[in-house]
């Protein structure tokens, strides 16, 4: 059990390292590029696994067609976090990119779902992450609340 | 917040609503093959879209002045990113069948994800500005966590 959560806590450092790696190189050759790079690399490195698992790997049930264009989504992605993190910093991009990848969650999860005990719960979860992004976009706000944090939320109203 | 950064907070949160919609497309993907096919196919088929995508806005200028840090030599790692990228799918297809579940590992993943934000910030990791945390940085990273581990206790 502590294997598996050191091996999906340092996924999220993956994740990290990916998204600072990417903003570096999209500084230098833009964010598009960046995410060429970065598809072309993954692509040639998860074909190692692929080749170890031989012929079957490429064996896919019907799947529609919507199901193929995820690629072209994360090209969008990258590109956008290569963008962003050398503009806000890893901290602020984490937030804003997990509390939006969680708002839209619960309204994917809550498409054509009906209205239950689940999906108030899920709205105090959403509320709480609206309430954290606010705040961190408006560090004023604290200091007002506080005058002893007014030194230390460091940004400028 | 100053004015300059509206439009990249617009985009970082675009990025979520992009990133959630590509999950749910590449499991659906993984659904009828595996996740690792799933996430070679991703990256081929997002390989030739980049392709195509520079390819049509080659003009386009680049947004940042191009400033190496160091004395104007580029690291050779930063061309490696889609390796730790690739990672994630290979480091969840092994969790999400484990003890964790779906849940567990989406949880920790974001708690990673947040906390290497911080360190990378404070510490000015891959040639990031250095910027101290911040108390109302903190508290608001704080309360998007608390909000994800919420709503992921009620999907389970």
């Amino acid at each position: 059990m502590l294997i598996a959560v050191l091996i999906a806590l340092s996924n999220g450092l993956c994740i990290g390292v990916s998204r600072g790696v990417n903003g570096h190189l999209g500084r230098r050759e833009g964010p598009l590029r960046a995410s060429l790079w970065n598809h072309v690399v993954g692509f040639v490195f998860l074909s190692a696994p692929i080749a170890l698992q031989g012929a079957g790997a490429f064996h896919v049930g019907p799947a529609p067609w919507f199901a193929w264009i995820g690629g072209v989504l994360g090209v969008a992605f990258v590109a956008l976090n290569s963008h962003v993190v050398v503009r806000l910093g890893a901290s602020r991009t984490a937030g804003l990119v997990v509390g939006a990848q969680m708002l839209t969650g619960v309204v994917i999860s809550n498409l054509g779902a009906a209205i239950d005990g689940c999906t108030l719960v899920r709205l105090a979860g959403a509320a709480l992450i609206v309430a954290g992004i606010w705040l961190a976009n408006n560090p004023g706000v604290l200091a007002r609340l506080h005058p002893a944090l007014a030194a230390q939320a460091g940004e400028p109203k | 917040m100053p004015k300059a950064q509206t439009s990249e907070t617009i985009l970082a949160l675009l990025a979520g609503v992009v990133l959630a919609s590509m999950i749910a497309l590449n499991s659906r993907l993984a659904h009828f093959s595996s996740p690792t096919f799933a996430a070679w196919a991703a990256h081929g088929i997002g390989a030739l879209a980049a392709l195509v995508a520079v390819l049509v806005w080659r003009r386009a200028k680049i947004a940042a002045a191009p400033a190496a840090p160091n004395g104007g030599r580029w690291p050779r790692w930063i061309y490696l990113g889609g390796v730790p990228g690739a990672l994630t799918v290979l480091l969840a297809a092994i969790t999400v069948n484990g003890p964790l579940g779906f849940s567990g590992t989406l949880a920790l993943m974001l708690a990673g994800q947040m906390l290497f934000g911080v360190a990378a910030d404070r510490f000015g990791w891959l040639g990031l500005e250095r910027r101290a945390p911040t108390a109302a940085g903190l508290l608001g990273l704080g309360l998007v966590l608390a909000g994800s581990l919420v709503i992921i206790a009620a999907a389970a």
